[in-house]
């Protein structure tokens, strides 16, 4: 009777669970979609969903359209318009970049994407008023076919969709030749070419294609939300992740299956588990969190455990070697004269902007200036961790928030002085990075990158909960409060003398920074980038290398993280730490520099500066001497931030120096071809050292090239081994 | 032909700026608070200080000295400024204080609109209802000569509230600053910066002990037991109450603790009892709320009392209807004061109750009528965000009155904390003592800190409308003495 009644109840779980493991599968599918067709981790499958999504509702809300056209025109013409947009501008040209430099693409996408959606049409959300769905009344009406649990209208569609999707799309790889087509433009393109198949066309159908299933995998998910918001999308992107690893993004009916059945064993988890903790007490403290970090927890297991995952390597293309090698490292070919002038106008303009900042700014600038100043500290540690050691984190908001946290906490309770707090919390930072990197040495590039997300997320709706991280209760009577440290005479309470602090600590961080780069760990990762086996035969140690390099780059966060909540006076987790806004951080470091300690500072500069300085006009302003005459288009809207940016983010592939770094050179490559002709010294030691050096990666570069990681991934490879 | 990506660059910023710069902005008007703040406390309920003195309206009422109305109204007179039927119009110069000139009085409203992760309407409607109000004002001639002017609206894009406050300092052009924002980053700088600040009384910690901060609610108690909650079991006839809680907000769950506690406190009284309790939902329910709902037909549930936003709330009442039982279980709502919503919704939330911070619309009160007018006149939106950008802008008007014609930031905090001891807003709100309400009341010390009635105004969703609860739509507030834990029913109380 028991077994019956538990039965019963676990087959209710399993239905109940079957719509939302249903929005996941069709997510889950999409992604494994655009894998399979073109080899891109596409993070900004959310925003592709969204963005059809919101046109599906302006146009049947606001614009009265019926239900079919306003599907064509979100589903047939956005979304497929969409996809050749990104396949013929972007994603054609980087068919044989790394899989690492697409994921970072996809990610500036996934925020660019929305944010020009809703520039373009002034689509803003409304609370509460919920997207309809293809059919009418379609959450309002339910069918029960087992006499369990009844399914809405929406739901029993996009159950029909995610069925049929797996078994059309699946159908069309294995036995089409348009499928197989796809498959092989991903795995070698000029192969394809040369048995006379037109690699880009059908890379652009691909993309298409791919496009069209987010975009009705948007209009179908939406009525589960109950105010359109990209941030969902983007969420369920993150969770439906680890459905679509259990088939290591290649296979669709295991996307399907692992779509539904995450579904399932969250609803299951929520069934079953009140009543263990009812029983048994000790477990109510698991039980509680883990209901919150299930999705994450899953993900990370699957990717840190999965032994397809942890075996996984890239495959090559058999042609890549006809592509030329990659671009030599910039700084190395630079004349030493030209070297000199640009260090001396870089020190000359800090100090001439400090001068300025010191004399003239008031509290606002100082406070943005100091601002940029501590965001540069924080994005030295995406240097070292993405530029140095070619990593992807995305868990870099997580260890600054750990230093934010561990300030507040020991000032709180042992009113301990902030400064020592402040290396406490970088320790402590540093261990969590050491430690989560453990589980995660062997993965590549993007797998590494979700392992982290998943970190971030599971920090963000767990972790911060803790009274000992978040506060708790005394957060809640007084917010999570900072205080401004002493030290002596002075009193860092004044906005000038904490400016001077930061300073000085971003000073310090970029010269460790620096040695880092020219000392035996810099070098050591810059080989295990080029090339792991070749690293290992020379004594080198990849997991040693690599948990040092995430200790680094997690102490130098949590020092950033400490120094924002002393400068704010407060924590402020949710408006500097979370998950989403750490992506952003990635974005911006890797479109200016991720290699060079200056596009840390250019970032900081970035982040704090370009709104209040060139979105809302304030630089016309000084140029007319009167803000009076700010023409009237300013200010501009802040989401041209993240389309700016997001795009920018698209030159790392290309351009892995980044596209300041990029540009600086080639504007100087004439001055600098000229000091060549003219003064063509002899090598100074260190010149020939960098040369030598330079030769040295080249030629490894070169071989990579040729092996291993820099070529295009070839999922389908993978399946058919 | 070499398709450049920087020509491709270009060409996407140069559409979206055109198509930007040719689309209509839509009008948000979803207005509903971010957080649940349910828990509301008590004042005195003599009369503040209007030039035409009112009386106080509210039956056996009682101050926690036990004195009648009548000696509350005394001894409060005696608190007041000087004259009821004094001119505010009395014109003094003033120099060297930000924001006043001969002319105008100006403040600067700071909120959110850009980057809103949740869909409600915050910093446009917020800035209607202060508009609105300035407008009344300044149609009587203004106060101490001056016209009331917003001179600035900034939107803090939801991350940068910290540097628009420090903004609004730098530039020294407004008096006070009003803020609808979702983090409160910047309160310190304008405390550090000794500017009188409004808000709408939803970030309680970053307002916790600052004199300059004004909301339009005083602080809460966090955790306190509150007895409308009970009440409502009871009118609803609830006997077996879930208490639902989000997760990852620690508002949220404390919210929900102190009502589980508070329905345990009365269960004898009430006849009702927690039969489930969960306090670690998600926020936005993603995967569904399914197994939760089961389990409450379980334990046969028939009232539910929730500290969750109204997304949250809509996928519980579906999930409700989906299992068959909407029709007999009925909710409380701490974020659902939406008039629009519950028109389109249709029976969605039939028969729920709905518990709000101030007076509702439906109050036959004078004020009521007067915001309803003015905020017509602006063209806005009449939402719960716009009422309180009516209550602070209220407010923020009887601090001048109180500080005199001659008057700067220092003397206007002091005499607003001084001589704002029983303030009601005309009626709005529950009277509120800011001579010692700037901290939050504890479950050890509801008085200190506290209102003097604990008091909580409810309506209810009839035929996609809203009916005040205590039944007399005078008397819109539910209200309990404050200096005991009591069990007793609520007197229909009015502030007006």
């Amino acid at each position: 009777m028991v077994f019956a009644t538990v039965a019963e109840d676990l087959f209710r779980a399993i239905l109940q669970g079957t719509p939302p493991g249903t929005v996941y599968a069709l997510v889950a599918l999409g992604f494994v979609l655009t894998y399979k067709t073109s080899g891109v981790f596409n993070l900004a499958f959310g925003a592709q969903a969204y963005v059809s999504a919101a046109l599906y509702y302006r146009a049947v809300n606001d614009w009265d359209w019926p239900t079919v056209p306003a599907l064509v025109l979100s589903v047939f013409v956005l979304a497929p318009a969409i996809g050749l947009i990104l396949e013929r501008v972007i994603f054609r040209t980087l068919r044989t970049a790394s899989a690492v430099s697409k994921l970072v693409i996809a990610i500036g996408l996934s925020l660019a994407l929305p944010a020009i959606f809703e520039l373009v049409f002034s689509f803003e959300a409304v609370a509460g008023r919920a997207p309809t769905g293809l059919l009418p009344n379609g959450n309002g009406v339910f069918y029960d076919p087992f006499g369990v649990y009844p399914f809405s209208r929406n739901e029993l569609v996009q159950m029909a969709v995610a069925l049929l999707g797996a078994l059309v799309l699946g159908a069309l790889f294995r036995f089409t030749a348009i499928g197989l087509s796809m498959r092989a433009v991903v795995e070698s393109p000029r192969m394809t070419e040369l048995a006379g198949i037109r690699a880009d066309w059908v890379s652009a159908f691909a993309w298409a294609l791919s496009s069209a299933f987010a975009g009705l995998a948007g209009v179908l998910i939406a009525p589960r939300f109950n105010t359109l918001l990209s941030a969902d999308f983007s969420y369920l992107v993150v969770v439906a992740v680890a459905a679509a690893a259990l088939g290591r993004l290649v296979s669709l009916p295991r996307a399907l299956v692992g779509g539904l059945a995450l579904g399932w064993v969250i609803a299951v988890f929520n069934t079953f588990a009140p009543r263990w903790a009812e029983s048994a007490s000790f477990l109510e403290p698991i039980t509680d969190n883990l209901t919150l970090a299930m999705p994450f927890v899953v993900l990370f297991g699957i990717v840190v455990l999965w032994p397809a995952i942890r075996r996984a390597r890239e495959a090559t293309d058999p042609m890549a070697g006809v592509d030329p090698p990659p671009p030599t490292p910039t700084g190395y070919d630079r004349h030493r004269y030209l070297s000199i002038g640009l260090r001396a106008f870089t020190v000359s303009f800090l100090i001439i902007f400090g001068w300025v900042v010191w004399t003239q700014a008031d509290i606002r600038w100082m406070f943005l200036v100091t601002q940029a100043v501590i965001m540069s500290t924080i994005y030295l540690s995406i240097t070292v961790i993405t530029g140095f050691a070619g990593q992807i984190s995305l868990c870099q908001g997580a260890f600054a928030a750990i230093g934010g946290f561990t300030v507040f906490q020991m000032a709180d309770r042992w009113d301990v002085s902030p400064l020592l707090a402040i290396l406490i919390g970088a320790v402590i930072a540093a261990a969590v990075g050491a430690l989560l990197s453990i589980p995660v040495l062997r993965l590549g590039g993007v797998w590494l990158a979700l392992a982290t997300l998943a970190f971030a997320y599971f920090f963000d709706s767990v972790m911060v909960k803790f009274p000992w991280v978040g506060g708790g209760d005394t957060s809640l009577l007084q917010g999570t409060r900072v205080p401004r440290p002493e030290l002596g005479p002075w009193d860092f309470n004044d906005d000038k003398a904490f400016l001077v602090l930061a300073v000085i600590v971003l000073v310090l961080i970029s010269l460790a920074v620096i040695q880092l780069r020219e000392g035996t760990i810099g070098r050591t990762l810059r080989v295990l980038r080029s090339s792991e086996v070749a690293s290992e035969s020379i004594g080198i140690s990849p997991a040693k290398a690599r948990i040092a390099a995430f200790a680094i780059s997690a102490f130098i966060a949590g020092i950033g993280g400490a120094m924002l909540s002393i400068h704010q006076e407060n924590v402020n987790y949710g408006n500097n730490f979370a998950p989403a806004t750490a992506l952003f951080w990635l974005v911006l470091v890797v479109s200016l520099s991720a290699r060079t300690v200056e596009g840390a500072l250019q970032a900081g500069a970035a982040f704090s500066l370009f709104p209040p300085v060139i979105l809302n006009g304030t630089f016309l302003g000084w140029i007319l001497r009167s803000e009076e005459r700010i023409p009237g288009l300013f200010p501009i809207s802040p989401k041209w931030r993240f389309i700016l940016f997001g795009l920018a983010a698209v030159q790392y592939a290309r351009h892995p120096e980044g596209m300041v770094e990029y540009g600086k050179n080639r504007s100087l490559a004439k001055i600098n071809a000229r000091l060549h002709k003219k003064y063509p010294q002899a090598p100074t030691h260190n010149s020939r050292q960098q040369g030598q050096q330079a030769e040295h990666l080249q030629v490894v570069d070169a071989q990579a090239s040729n092996s291993q990681d820099n070529a295009h991934s070839n999922p389908n490879a993978e399946a058919e081994s | 032909m070499k398709f450049s990506f920087r020509v491709f660059l270009a060409l996407v910023v140069a559409f979206v700026m055109l198509a930007a710069g040719c689309g209509n902005d839509d009008d948000d008007t979803s207005t509903i608070p971010v957080e649940a703040t349910a828990q509301s406390t008590e004042t005195p309920q003599a009369p503040e200080p209007e030039p035409e003195p009112t009386e106080a309206s509210s039956d056996e009422s009682t101050d926690t000295a036990g004195n009648e109305p009548e000696d509350m109204a005394d001894s409060e007179t005696e608190e007041m400024p000087e004259e009821p039927e004094e001119d505010y119009s009395t014109f003094v110069s003033i120099e060297g204080v930000d924001g006043v000139s001969d002319a105008e009085i100006a403040v600067a409203v700071i909120g959110t609109k850009s980057n809103n992760p949740t869909g409600i309407c915050a910093l446009d409607c917020y800035t209607t209802g202060v508009q609105a109000y300035f407008d009344k004002i300044n149609d009587e001639g203004g106060i101490w000569g001056r016209e009331l002017v917003i001179s600035d609206v900034v939107d803090d894009e939801l991350f940068n509230n910290q540097a628009a406050a420090l903004e609004v300092i730098a530039d020294g052009d407004a008096f006070a600053v009003f803020t609808a924002t979702l983090f409160a980053s910047g309160w310190v700088e304008l405390d550090n910066a000794g500017v009188p600040s409004f808000h709408w009384g939803i970030h309680a910690p970053e307002a916790d002990g600052k004199l300059s901060n004004f909301s339009i609610v005083a602080p809460t108690c966090a955790g306190c037991t509150v007895r409308h909650i009970p009440y409502l079991v009871q009118q609803g006839g609830g006997t077996r109450v879930a208490a639902l809680g989000i997760g990852v907000t620690e508002n949220s769950r404390i919210c929900t603790g102190s009502y589980r506690d508070s329905i345990n406190m009365y269960s004898e009284e009430i006849g009702a009892e927690v039969a489930y309790f969960n306090d670690e939902l998600e926020f936005g329910l993603p995967n569904g709320i399914g197994p939760q709902v089961t389990a409450m037909i379980e334990a046969d549930v028939d009232f539910v009392v929730s500290c969750m936003d109204l997304n949250s709330m809509i996928t519980l009442a579906q999930e409700l209807q989906r299992q068959g039982v909407r029709d007999s279980i009925t909710l409380h709502h701490a974020n659902a004061y939406d008039h629009a919503f519950v028109e389109e919704s249709g029976e969605l939330f039939e028969g729920d109750y709905v518990a709000i911070q101030l007076a509702p619309q439906e109050s036959d009160m004078q004020i009521v009528r007067d915001f309803l007018h003015w905020t017509e006149e602006n063209g806005g939106p009449t939402s719960e965000q716009t009422m309180s950008g009516w209550v602070n802008a209220h407010l923020f008007v009887e601090g001048l009155k109180v500080a005199g014609p001659e008057f700067d930031r220092a003397s206007y905090i002091d005499a607003a904390n001084t001589q704002l001891t029983n303030y009601t807003a005309d009626g709005m709100i529950n009277a509120t003592d800011w001579s010692r309400q700037h901290s939050s009341p504890t479950p050890d010390d509801r008085t200190s800190n506290g209102h003097e009635l604990e008091c909580q105004a409810i309506v209810q969703v009839k035929d996609k409308a809203f009916e005040i609860v205590s039944g007399d739509p005078t008397k819109p507030f539910l209200c309990w003495d404050n200096s005991n834990t009591d069990w007793a029913q609520p007197e229909p109380t009015s502030f007006e």
